[in-house]
């Protein structure tokens, strides 16, 4: 064991160091190779550029939140595989005590994650043990698309016009059971309303439900701001 | 009122189940009562989808009467079958801190998955299809049947949307703590009926567990398709799955055969039942056993007793409008597409060994196990396990070549799920291994 010590925490401090090097930056690329080979051999299925560069936003930033959270278990574990003989004994090896050491100190932080993520959800209403999930889903829209209610009848159809996902995941959330048709695309801002009406009238998208609603989920977005409304009933 | 509705839909699950377990899998289950009620609740749900699903298929909607009953014929079976019961010796106690961590870890992981809404898929696919399975039958559901409505997806879950449906049904229309915490149950479960697996293969098993626990995917909001955050059919296959392969494995070795072989078929169609990965799942798990063996007569008996379990589920499947095709099989011929990918694949599904942010050093833990193992006489587990990963690992290859997404952001956005669904019965094959060396040393 005592061969083992200094070596632990050399690798501590240099796994501790790495991490916080790590922490510093805001992401961490693909590696210089990976990424030569990917420019020399594209996917078969592009992306746009604006949707590879945020697909490569959210691949880095994970990569970096792995990184981080590795080093500093490594660091850990080394450490406290070099202060504690038991702990060695008790694992088996200085390796295994090194990654569940290294384990606890991961499952501790994602704990301490969890409940600071869950109080602060508590404290914003996204987190109840109560009835009422909406408020805490829709925030600022809850209020709105109760309305919506109380004017789209349960057997009229609702079409979503829009991109923002998590808005037209809360909009079809909350106007359950009516039948929910998505159609994603981004209206111009210059598209007038009766020019989305006239377009959608024209698509036989939930046809075969006798009124047909739109909601159009830049308009709700952008609440009083909008030049557009945000429900509009498409047939008479 | 929703948190109550959804603990006594749990309750009823356990109860369902509690005769199954009872008859099934006592031994298998130990003396412990958190691992009876994991097992009974596994089991619980297993039953009640697929009878749920069956009474779909005929034309019902799913109803909360389908689990009261089958829970109150559960309770009067396993009255009327106690006396016949072998006693069970009792289980040595979990060292105090490895009992608090899992504690801990359930507590912070239910009231997670509990205190939240829907989200993102949860949301959009799963939530809808619950509701609606609640009111119509799969032959009527809207989002079965009309391809441009939202929630229509011929490859999303069945099994536990017919779960969830009477839940929703008699929950107020925002809430959703009932259902979520069905779900958070269904983890619970899994985490309990590994603990007591993992407890009872000495040392070594302990520290596999303690690995496990540690995962931030059981407690953290922010991974994706984790336990609480959207990925909430993932957690219910790998209970299936470990489950399964606890049942295989005692099938493999000789033991209790016909219990075990209704076992392993009850679990083998609800990983069928519960989404169309359990069904490559499934056929890796029987693959690698005929490879292995060392007795292969009962996997064909498992397969078909599945399959025949599992024929609502596929005739649903059949009438639903197929989406367009996630895969394109022609790819793993075209030269081209491959030489372009396999790099990235491999780089990516390699890296998953290092998603910290979901699976902690669990992987790591597990290489190491199954590297230290490495020149011991091959315990049956390690044997069967190293054909399921290489399963698993070609059939993660394949697709992702061949997938219609792009690949690399294919991966980031399912990887770690599907390995998600081996981890809980890898770790146990692991241990079983290394228990199976300690044997050897002390012979």
């Amino acid at each position: 064991m005592s061969r083992w010590r200094l070596p632990l925490i050399v690798l501590a401090l240099g796994c501790g160091l790495a991490a916080w090097n790590v922490h510093t930056d805001e992401s961490v690329s693909i590696a210089a190779w990976l990424q030569s080979w990917e420019n020399a051999h594209p996917d078969p299925r592009v992306f746009s550029e604006s949707d590879a560069k945020t697909i490569a936003g959210l691949q880095d930033r994970s990569r970096r939140e792995d990184l981080r959270f590795l080093l500093i278990s490594l660091a850990a574990g080394c450490a406290i595989a070099a202060c504690s003989r038991r702990v060695v004994r008790e694992a088996g090896g200085t390796l295994r005590a090194v990654l569940c050491a290294g384990a606890l100190v991961v499952g501790a932080v994602g704990v301490a994650g969890s409940v600071r993520d869950q109080w602060q959800g508590a404290r914003s209403g996204e987190w109840t043990l109560g009835d009422d999930a909406l408020s805490g889903m829709a925030g600022i829209y809850a209020e709105t698309l109760r309305d919506w209610r109380q004017l789209i009848d349960a057997d009229h159809a609702v079409i979503l016009i829009g991109t923002d996902s998590l808005l037209s995941n809360v909009t079809a959330w909350a106007l359950h059971p009516r039948a929910i048709y998505p159609l994603v695309r981004s209206v111009p801002e210059q598209t007038s309303e009766d020019e989305l009406l006239e377009a959608v009238t024209l698509m036989q998208i939930g046809a075969d439900h006798e009124v047909r609603w739109i909601v159009d989920l830049d308009a709700l977005a952008a609440g009083a701001a909008a030049s557009r409304s945000a429900l509009r009933r498409v047939d008479a | 009122m929703s948190l109550l509705v959804g603990l006594v839909h749990v309750l009823l699950l356990v109860a369902a189940g509690w005769w199954p377990m009872c008859t099934l899998a006592h031994e298998l289950a130990g003396s412990r009562w958190w691992s009876r009620a994991g097992w009974a609740l596994g089991l619980g749900a297993a039953l009640v989808g697929l009878v749920q699903v069956l009474l779909s298929w005929s034309g019902l909607a799913a109803h909360g009467a389908v689990p009261a009953g089958l829970a109150a014929v559960s309770v009067v079976a396993s009255l009327a079958t106690r006396s016949g019961r072998p006693p069970l010796p009792v289980a040595e106690p979990l060292p105090r801190l490895l009992a608090a961590l899992l504690l801990v870890v359930a507590v912070v992981g239910s009231m997670a998955s509990a205190g939240l809404p829907f989200r993102a898929d949860g949301s959009k696919f799963w939530a809808p299809r619950a509701r609606t399975l609640g009111s119509f039958s799969a032959g009527e559901a809207p989002t079965l049947h009309d391809p441009a409505r939202l929630a229509h997806h011929r490859e999303y879950p069945l099994l536990v949307p017919v779960l969830l449906a009477p839940v929703f049904a008699s929950t107020p229309q925002d809430a959703t703590t009932g259902p979520k915490l069905m779900l958070a149950a269904l983890q619970l479960a899994l985490l309990a009926v590994l603990a007591s697996l993992l407890a009872a293969e000495g040392r070594h098993g302990r520290w596999l567990l303690a690995a496990f626990v540690t995962m931030p995917l059981l407690v953290s909001l922010n991974v994706r398709e984790s336990g609480v955050a959207g990925g909430y059919v993932d957690g219910v296959l790998a209970l299936f799955l470990l489950m399964l392969v606890v049942a295989a494995q005692q099938l493999r070795l000789g033991q209790g055969a016909t219990r075990q072989v209704m076992l392993a078929v009850l679990l083998g169609a609800a990983l069928i039942a519960t989404k169309s990965e359990g069904v490559v799942e499934l056929a890796i798990l029987a693959g690698a056993w005929l490879v292995v063996g060392p007795r292969r007569m009962p996997v064909w008996s498992v397969l078909a007793g599945a399959a025949a379990l599992s024929l609502p589920t596929l005739l649903i499947r059949s009438g639903v409008v197929p989406d367009p095709p996630g895969f394109e099989l022609g790819r793993l011929l075209d030269a081209g597409v491959l030489y372009a990918r396999i790099v990235p694949v491999m780089a990516g599904l390699g890296g998953q060994l290092l998603n910290v942010s979901a699976f902690g050093l669990l992987p790591l833990v597990l290489v190491l196990s199954w590297f230290a193992g490495r020149g011991a006489p091959p315990a049956a587990s390690r044997a069967w396990l190293g054909w399921m990963l290489l399963g698993v690992c070609a059939f993660l290859l394949a697709s992702y070549l061949s997938t219609n997404m792009q690949a690399a952001r294919h991966i980031h956005t399912s990887a770690h799920r599907l390995i998600w669904h081996w981890l809980p019965a890898a770790t146990w094959l692991l241990a079983v291994a290394g228990r199976s060396r300690e044997d050897e040393a002390v012979r």
